[in-house]
């Protein structure tokens, strides 16, 4: 789930600059990386988001797998957005 | 402490750097040709009373004061002291702005394509600019350049080109002629690079000069949010908050083609920037669409 403080400003070349209010940090990201934030919804699950990406982009659904988890793991470390526990 | 003027000879100039004007006084016949030479290409005073006087003057033993405002300090020589006042009213000029953020960055036109090429102190821009100017291209700036926040035109403040040995060797290398551009080369103006007389336009290529300088130089698209995140690394604390900054910053890279320099050998470099300067913005940023991460 994205996190409120964190400004998205989606950019004419598919990039996305994402800014944390708190931190005052700025991080860019590519189109793949924008795709998988704007999936970051609480609407879909870690393995829709990894099923998206892999109906998008030609490559090995296994290492999309890992470099998506790896890239929230990410977006989590930064304080981007944060995991959601599914609601039973 | 107020600089002493020489009432008898001291005389004024009043210089306008966008809507800051300032009064310049001094009894040096060479610093104020040099405050001429780089203030005056870049308009008018506004009207009214200019908002700060600037002094330079000799002081006993031959070193020279100067003086902004309340500020001031003394220098060994005329060029220190210059130096040190347009430090000054660069700073000043940023701090008077209420809709305009600074980026550290060179000004380079080539018609009506305006480059912003950015980095931090260091990387070389000022050498880059210098041997951009000897390539035709138009220097308004080696240093900083304002961004008005609803035109999104980049309003180059002026400054003498500040120039270490290496890089007036590098220079002399690349054959540019110092000689043609001034007395000294300590004291290079925008004048000097066919840069003073500039149009107010917004930036359509951005680029960011990045890392180790290496064997050749490599320049390459990137996206623009990368060049934003790039950008607002170089914008000092300004009029807008931080999220306007973004704003701001993220307007102007949508219209601009962005390009990571990693600077090698000056000629090389140069001839490089100078391709893609020339070549405005028609190669636009090239997506990459591939899978990344």
């Amino acid at each position: 789930m994205r996190q409120g403080c964190v400004d998205a400003h989606a950019l004419p070349d598919h990039s996305l600059l994402l800014y944390h209010t708190g931190s005052e940090v700025a991080f860019p990201l590519n189109e793949s990386g924008a795709f998988i934030w704007e999936m970051c919804d609480g609407a879909h699950t870690l393995d829709q988001i990894v099923d998206a990406v892999a109906s998008k982009y030609e490559a090995q659904r296994e290492q999309i797998d890992k470099d998506t988890r790896a890239f929230l793991d990410v977006l989590i470390h930064h304080d981007l957005v944060r995991p959601q526990v599914p609601v039973a | 402490m107020t600089a002493v003027l020489h009432a008898e000879t001291a005389r004024q100039d009043v210089f306008g750097v966008y809507d800051f004007s300032f009064r310049f006084l001094s009894s040096s016949d060479d610093a104020r040709r040099s405050m001429r030479k780089l203030y005056a290409p870049f308009g008018r005073p506004a009207s009214g009373k200019p908002a700060l006087n600037a002094v330079i003057e000799v002081e006993a033993g031959g070193k020279y004061r100067w003086q902004l405002g309340l500020a001031g300090g003394t220098a060994p020589d005329l060029h220190a002291a210059l130096w040190s006042l347009e430090a000054a009213l660069c700073e000043t000029v940023i701090r008077s702005q209420r809709s305009r953020i600074a980026v550290h960055g060179a000004a380079v036109y080539a018609g009506q394509t305006l480059a912003l090429i950015a980095g931090c102190s260091g990387a070389g821009k000022s050498t880059l600019s210098l041997a951009l100017a000897k390539r035709g291209l138009a220097v308004a700036t080696d240093d900083v350049a304002l961004v008005d926040a609803g035109t999104l035109d980049v309003l180059p403040i002026p400054r003498y080109v500040h120039l270490d040995e290496n890089s007036v060797s590098l220079l002399h290398a690349d054959g540019f002629q110092f000689a043609q551009a001034r007395e000294h080369h300590r004291h290079i103006t925008p004048a000097d690079l066919g840069g003073a007389a500039t149009q107010l336009l917004p930036a359509s290529v951005l680029i960011f000069m990045a890392g180790a300088r290496r064997e050749r130089p490599r320049i390459a698209p990137i996206s623009q949010a990368q060049v934003a995140a790039h950008l607002l690394s170089q914008t000092g604390q300004g009029p807008l908050t931080n999220l306007e900054t973004v704003a701001v910053l993220t307007s102007m890279v949508s219209g601009a083609a962005c390009y990571a320099l990693t600077a090698g050998p000056l000629t090389a470099t140069a001839d490089l920037v100078a391709d893609v300067v020339l070549g405005g913005n028609k190669g636009n940023c090239t997506v990459r669409r591939e899978y990344q991460q």
